[in-house]
């Protein structure tokens, strides 16, 4: 069943009765016998940063794949400015701006290269050319690397640019798929600044994440994706609020340590959903705070010593755990949950 | 110009240029065949030369059969003795066990003239692929056409049990007819224009496997405006890399590539078979790896059938006529026609054969293409 904090009307008439730009409707897609999407739907309002949360393989990607028209849906719709995808996919494409999970880009080519090929194939005036993508290398802050061929990149800025084609002919709606996948902070820092600055120019962004701090930072509105259904969707506060008393436990870790942990046995121990991340150890404490002593007293019985801990009120993640039972990164391999 | 014609261009344009810009696929496409020109070409120079001489001549037995006469037949023979050494058998089977026995390289059995066919029937008995088999061919071809021109206009001379291609219409033996530079230069860029047409492949691959393809299709790219700038693509870079070969072979080991429109012809079909049956091979397989490390068994082992590596001559006559419908061999041997200054009407087999196999081969690819794309999606 899903949890909404608040309906989609709710919020068109908080906008003045605005119409969504965007609006998934019961949106079905199997493969074989797996069910990729599972009646997913949820609106998304002109100029809001809508955030799609959930683990690797949730049925974001195919989600997004449907709305820009790459994968057929077997049941639903989906419409964007009143166009229906099924049956006018082209018309809907020249309306979105895509970014796909993965690097779609030619390392072999130049910077300057891949966004001429791109706005090319996008139809983009050949006299507008030269100044969108003027705009975009400034954006992306790849202005100065523009010339340089994609393969001595960081991936930073494979990722910048990755996002930078995506906003060839100055799209209104944004699909973000996972942007930040594999890079530094201070690179994520900089696409997360570059996505609210589009936001704040009015284009409407569809980013999806398995980051919640990243959806936290970005987006008013939430959807939580598992196992193709939406669990709950409405403004973040009020979808957090669904968490009840779920609390995050970090405790940091030396790092001799953090080499040395046994995280399947620790998850044993402590019957609670745990990860080894970044130097830290996460439990998801559903029953909240009570559940900080017991879990310290294991972790020193374990010989793990202590050197602080935080304890986060509800988000995103306690928000999954509570009406999942398990931890927003329990699918991602390199992430070492448990 | 409609939106799918122009992004078939730009896609085309776009491949072109990664291809021409990457120096490892530069080098691999010039360096490699060059020097398999250079090394295979000075390697077989003497063996495929008209002066060539074997280090010891040939043991060749004539028998004759009951009506036989092989006197007409020895004579000639005899006049190449640093080629041949001649001997005579009482019987047939005697000579054919000679030859089982390694005690002769080859037998020669006259039939004498059969009066309900009125012919002369010569049976050559050797190991097929031998060099002397092929010589012998070569040799019993000519002397049979004099003999026919010495005798009753009712009279015909054949031959039996070995034949060689394209024999000596013009007197001049067809194993004589391309020295080994030539051969290698137009068997090796046949072979390579396959992987020259591969080398785009891979990069289309390449497009699926990281999402490009996937952000094309966004842009609102149609399968067939990706496929056909792709393919597209694969001709143009064949094409200029068999006109490179065709230039740099000429000045460096003096090839004559012939006819020039008979080349044209047969470079464009060949390039687009070659696109066709790359598309066909990217079809089949899902990953990078697998169509570049896949696509490169498939092509050496066409080329090897083909007669890219290992000349058609000495290859058995039944290898060499089952296997005329490879599209690298249609290739290798319309060059080899044209080289020696056959007008594309005269290479309009080896055309229509590419032609042939270009539009099977684009309809396979185009099929497996779709279905794996419906299958992802």
């Amino acid at each position: 069943m899903v949890r909404t904090a608040v309906t989609d009307s709710e919020v068109g008439a908080g906008r003045g009765g605005v119409e969504p730009v965007i609006h998934v409707d019961a949106l079905r897609k199997r493969y074989g016998k797996t069910t990729a999407v599972d009646g997913v739907s949820f609106s998304v309002f002109p100029g809001e940063t809508f955030g799609l949360l959930g683990p690797n393989g949730a049925g974001k990607t195919t989600t997004m794949k449907i709305m820009c028209g790459l994968v057929q849906p077997d049941e639903g719709d989906v419409t964007v400015g009143g166009v229906s995808v099924r049956k006018a996919p082209r018309q809907v494409q020249r309306m979105l701006g895509v970014v796909p999970q993965g690097l779609a880009l030619y390392e072999d080519l130049t910077a300057h290269q891949n966004l001429v090929y791109f706005a090319k194939l996008r139809g983009i005036a050949r006299t507008e050319i030269a100044a969108q993508v003027g705009e975009i290398l400034s954006l992306t802050g790849l202005a100065d690397d523009a010339h340089r061929k994609v393969k001595g990149f960081s991936g930073g800025m494979k990722r910048r640019l990755n996002i930078g084609i995506g906003l060839l002919g100055r799209p209104h709606v944004l699909l973000l798929d996972e942007p930040t996948v594999g890079i530094d902070p201070q690179s994520r820092r900089h696409i997360l600044d570059s996505v609210r600055r589009l936001a704040d120019e009015g284009v409407t962004i569809i980013y999806t994440s398995h980051y919640m701090e990243e959806v936290e930072y970005l987006c008013r509105r939430v959807a939580i994706i598992d196992h193709g259904r939406v669990i709950a969707q409405g403004p973040i506060d009020e979808v957090r609020a669904l968490a009840g008393d779920s609390v995050v436990l970090r405790v940091p870790l030396l790092s001799a340590e953090s080499k040395a942990i046994d995280v399947e046995a620790l998850r044993r121990a402590v019957a609670v959903p745990v990860e080894a991340r970044s130097g830290e150890l996460r439990f998801m404490l559903p029953e909240g705070s009570s559940q900080v002593p017991g879990i310290l007293n294991i972790l020193v019985s374990m010989g793990v010593a202590l050197d602080g801990m935080t304890v986060e009120s509800p988000n995103l993640e306690s928000v999954f755990l509570a009406l999942t039972g398990k931890a927003l990164r329990d699918h991602e391999s390199s992430g070492g949950a448990a | 110009m409609n939106d799918s014609v122009r992004q078939m261009w730009i896609i085309c344009g776009t491949h072109v240029r990664r291809v021409l810009v990457d120096r490892g696929t530069a080098i691999w496409l010039l360096a490699l065949p060059l020097a398999l020109i250079g090394v295979l070409g000075m390697s077989l120079q003497s063996l495929m030369s008209a002066d060539f001489i074997p280090p010891k001549p040939y043991r060749v037995v004539v028998a004759e059969s009951a009506s036989g006469d092989h006197e007409a037949l020895l004579r000639p023979l005899q006049a190449l003795p640093r080629h041949l050494e001649v001997s005579t058998a009482p019987t047939p089977g005697e000579a054919r066990d000679m030859v089982v026995q390694r005690q002769a390289d080859a037998a020669v059995v006259v039939t004498g003239l059969v009066p309900e066919t009125g012919e002369l029937t010569v049976s050559l008995i050797s190991a097929p692929g031998a060099v002397i088999t092929e010589m012998m061919t070569s040799i019993l071809d000519e002397v049979l056409l004099q003999i026919q021109a010495n005798t009753a206009a009712s009279t015909r001379a054949v031959r039996t049990e070995a034949h060689a291609e394209g024999a000596a219409g013009d007197g001049v033996p067809a194993w004589l007819q391309t020295d080994a530079f030539t051969y290698y230069a137009v068997g090796i860029t046949s072979m390579f224009i396959m992987f020259a047409a591969h080398a785009v492949s891979v990069q289309a691959v390449r497009d699926r496997a990281t999402d490009v393809y996937a952000r094309l299709r966004a842009l609102g790219v149609t399968p067939a405006a990706y496929m056909l700038g792709g393919s597209a693509a694969s001709i143009v870079v064949s094409v200029l890399f068999a006109s490179v070969m065709a230039v740099v072979s000429r000045l460096l080991f003096g090839v004559t590539w012939g006819h020039a429109l008979s080349w044209l012809a047969l470079t464009l079909t060949g390039a687009t078979a070659a696109a066709g049956l790359s598309l066909a091979v990217m079809a089949l397989f899902p990953k990078p790896e697998h169509v570049d490390g896949g696509g490169g068994a498939i092509f050496n082992i066409l080329a090897f059938l083909g007669g890219s590596m290992t000349p058609l001559h000495v290859l058995p006559e039944w290898f060499r006529t089952s296997l005329a419908w490879l599209p690298n061999r249609a290739v290798l041997a319309g060059y080899l026609k044209a080289s020696r200054g056959a007008e594309p009407a005269a290479v309009s087999g080896e055309l229509t054969t590419l032609a042939a196999a270009a539009a099977v081969l684009f309809a396979l690819g185009w099929l497996a293409w779709n279905v794996r794309g419906k299958e992802e999606a």
